[in-house]
């Protein structure tokens, strides 16, 4: 059988009965009681915190069908059309280097675990929606969505994707908070979206609370063209002091 | 490759696991019930079958 294939074979860590609780986790499919579970557990598990910050951006992607959409498919059954298969190899091997890497990662700090993770690279392409209000034409270019990188020690990983338009650069990020042991301020951290424009200017374009265990999809927009953007960062909207941080 | 195309290359039965979770906002005990399979199975096939579209994004890219 061709496209993608799920393995039976993703082995879960030895003890470890929450590994494959992550991707339920992320769609909001547990229960409140079973999702206060997982977050206890994701406070000592690096494994579990990593595929879930892995997982974080995958609700937004499958956000761009429908409910409608998603239920055609299975009416037009499963015959394709001159579609271009993912080659089954490929994506063995991709699975065998993330059941690899879990592995590997059991040895790993967290510390270690974010900066591996903040390095995986995922090549999609995410069209903009930031036009949502009125039809707008298509976007002049699209950017993979990114990493963003790690300056000061936080519970945070987030992607960026930035388009270019006529009118500036649309931003989208989401950005992932997760349940950490100091949570004796539940009120959350106000975080906000900064775009460092290449003359130096920072602009605040978005804010929002970081929940322990939550995603947020903050979108921002700026007038500076893409190629006069110098980064993008998550800082901490009290302090200021910058969190995450990445390049176009 | 569209998200359409990357959930139809999915076995029918993950599909239908993150199509009724994240589309229909079924819980995992009530997609267990459905499915009579266990909620463990349940969380295993919304495991697989996300790892499985994450990856086939991160090679093939998506567009809207």
């Amino acid at each position: 059988m061709s496209g993608i294939r799920g393995r039976a074979d993703l082995p879960p860590s030895p003890g470890d009965e929450y590994a494959t609780w992550d991707a339920a986790y992320v769609l909001g499919a547990l229960s409140d009681s079973e999702r206060r579970e997982f977050e206890v557990h994701l406070h000592s598990c690096p494994l579990c915190h990593r595929n879930v910050a892995e997982l974080a951006g995958m609700p937004a992607l499958l956000g761009q069908l429908s409910r409608d959409e998603a239920e055609s498919i299975d009416e037009y059954g499963r015959v394709d059309s001159g579609m271009p298969q993912l080659r089954p190899a490929v994506l063995d091997s991709l699975l065998d280097d993330v059941r690899h890497r879990r592995r590997r990662n059991r040895l790993l700090a967290w510390t270690g675990a974010v900066a591996a993770a903040a390095a995986v690279v995922i090549g999609l392409v995410v069209a903009g929606r930031l036009d949502g209000v009125t039809p707008a034409p298509a976007p002049q270019a699209e950017s993979p969505t990114m990493s963003m990188t790690q300056v000061a020690p936080s519970p945070l990983t987030a992607t960026v994707n930035l388009v270019s338009h006529s009118w500036g650069t649309g931003i989208e990020m989401n950005c992932m908070y997760h349940a950490e042991a100091q949570d004796d301020h539940d009120d959350g951290d106000t975080l906000a979206m900064v775009a460092v424009g290449r003359d130096g200017s920072h602009n605040r374009l978005a804010t929002w609370v970081a929940r322990s265990g939550s995603v947020a999809s903050p979108i921002g927009s700026t007038s500076l063209p893409i190629d006069q953007i110098a980064s993008v960062q998550v800082i901490s909207a009290d302090t200021g002091n910058v969190l995450l941080q990445r390049s176009p | 490759m569209t998200m359409h195309e990357a959930l139809r290359a999915l076995s029918a039965q993950h599909r239908a696991a993150i199509i009724q979770t994240f589309f229909f906002k079924q819980s995992v005990s009530e997609h267990a019930q459905q499915e009579r399979v266990s909620e463990d199975a349940v969380r295993r096939s919304l495991h697989e079958a996300l790892h499985a579209l994450r990856l086939a994004v991160s090679e093939c890219g998506v567009t809207q």
